[in-house]
């Protein structure tokens, strides 16, 4: 799985450049992420990785860094 | 649940759609506009037609007259009508009776509802070649909703996406053949559902709820099974991908439709989305895409895929030829 690829999807969702997609990025309406971006990014989560994650399990996600985290444990360590 | 049915012919088709139409971004004052233009973005939705005082029966009858006059074929040679709602005019009877009525239809005319919604106009399609391999000739199906009646004021994902239509279609015996796959998921049923109260003590009436959706719940379900549906489909009917002349998905909205192209693996001539001008409008978006569709001389019909999915949760895909079919533009009404 690539990173890279998704925080560039990240970043397109949120409209933001792609330095601003650190670990530390909330996943929270302050940093843009709503539903539209959370049903948005699962979708792309299942068509590009066939990674299918919750969305209850996303909304409890706090920040990016911990994002990688649950994708890791579905799929592997991102390159 | 597989099947086929050799020797049926989809005749005609065509749509019937409200006059009203509800621009998107007039909701900007409601929900922002910020909000209101992702929402167009995502949903590829710019405006939806809404019926307003028109019922699912008045664009059923319209679609049906459109229809029989264009394929030139009488309301008296009509032998069943099959109509695909959840919007019924009363809780009883069903809506094909009222548009039985109001055509004209004979006595003799077999008359019912199903109770279906996005994948509807696909198990219509199923009930119907049923009909014409029973030895009926002319078999009626119209499939369609006014959802906007069921949606919440302020459920801004709703408004923002469904729209009111009516697909209308003429079936009948032929050289031609239909094969369905079918997969149905009942424990997704909370997911899209209106709910109905029964509760009839004497101060209370029934009454029916509002449409309820769990929009990323549906979309899970679609991305997840229908890509495989299609595949299964293809190899069960010996063909190859590319054996497709045209893929007619239902309208859900724009990013779903995105994300199952890739995944389903059609080209983008394979590939047709219209919903900008009409929303999600249910069973009537299999209907409504076909006849709405502009194609120059060199567009082939022979093998088409028609593919419905969502409440239920469930799904139907069917491979047919529209290399026969009238396809006739759809009426405005009202």
């Amino acid at each position: 799985m690539n990173k890279n690829l998704i925080c560039a999807e990240i970043a397109k969702l949120l409209d933001l450049p792609l330095s601003a997609i650190t670990d530390e990025l909330p996943i929270s309406e302050e940093s843009g992420w709503d539903s539209i971006v959370t049903v948005s990014f699962v979708a792309f989560l299942i068509t590009e990785f066939d990674c299918r994650m919750e969305i209850e399990e996303l909304m409890a996600t706090l920040t990016v860094g911990d994002l990688w985290g649950r994708i890791e444990t579905k799929v592997g360590v991102m390159q | 649940m597989s099947l086929r049915f050799d020797g049926v012919q989809i005749c005609a088709i065509t749509a019937a759609l409200p006059k009203t139409q509800l621009e998107i971004k007039s909701l900007a004052p409601l929900y922002g506009e910020i909000e209101v233009r992702r929402m167009i973005e995502s949903t590829g939705v710019s405006s939806v037609r809404v019926a307003e005082k028109l019922r699912t029966s008045d664009l059923c009858v319209e679609a049906a007259r459109h229809l029989l006059k264009n394929a030139g074929v009488s309301p008296s040679d009509i032998e069943a009508i099959v109509v695909v709602t959840q919007t019924p005019d009363d809780f009883m009877p069903g809506v094909a009776m009222s548009v039985h009525e109001r055509l004209g239809l004979s006595r003799d005319c077999l008359t019912f509802d199903l109770n279906y919604g996005c994948p509807g106009f696909v198990y219509g399609l199923l009930q119907v070649a049923m009909l014409v391999r029973s030895g009926l000739k002319n078999v009626l199906l119209c499939a369609g909703d006014v959802t906007s009646k069921l949606i919440k004021q302020g459920d801004r994902h709703l408004q923002a996406v469904f729209g009111d239509g009516v697909g209308a279609a003429l079936l009948g015996p032929g050289s031609e053949q239909i094969d369905f796959l079918f997969d149905t998921d009942g424990a997704g049923k909370p997911y899209l559902h209106t709910p109905l109260n029964y509760d009839l003590s004497p101060e209370k009436v029934a009454t029916v709820g509002h449409l309820q959706m769990d929009g990323s719940q549906v979309m899970t379900f679609a991305l997840s099974r229908v890509p495989s549906m299609v595949k299964k489909l293809l190899e069960q009917c010996g063909l190859k991908q590319t054996d497709i002349d045209l893929a007619f998905f239902h309208q859900a909205n724009l990013l779903m439709l995105k994300y199952l192209k890739k995944l389903s693996g059609f080209t983008v001539s394979q590939w047709i989305t219209d919903l900008a001008e009409t929303g999600n409008t249910g069973s009537a978006s299999i209907p409504l895409l076909i006849s709405r569709l502009k194609t120059g001389p060199e567009t082939r019909f022979n093998k088409v895929m028609l593919c419905g999915f969502g409440i239920g949760l469930s799904i139907g895909v069917a491979i047919a030829s529209l290399k026969e079919t009238q396809r006739i533009s759809p009426i405005e009404v009202g």
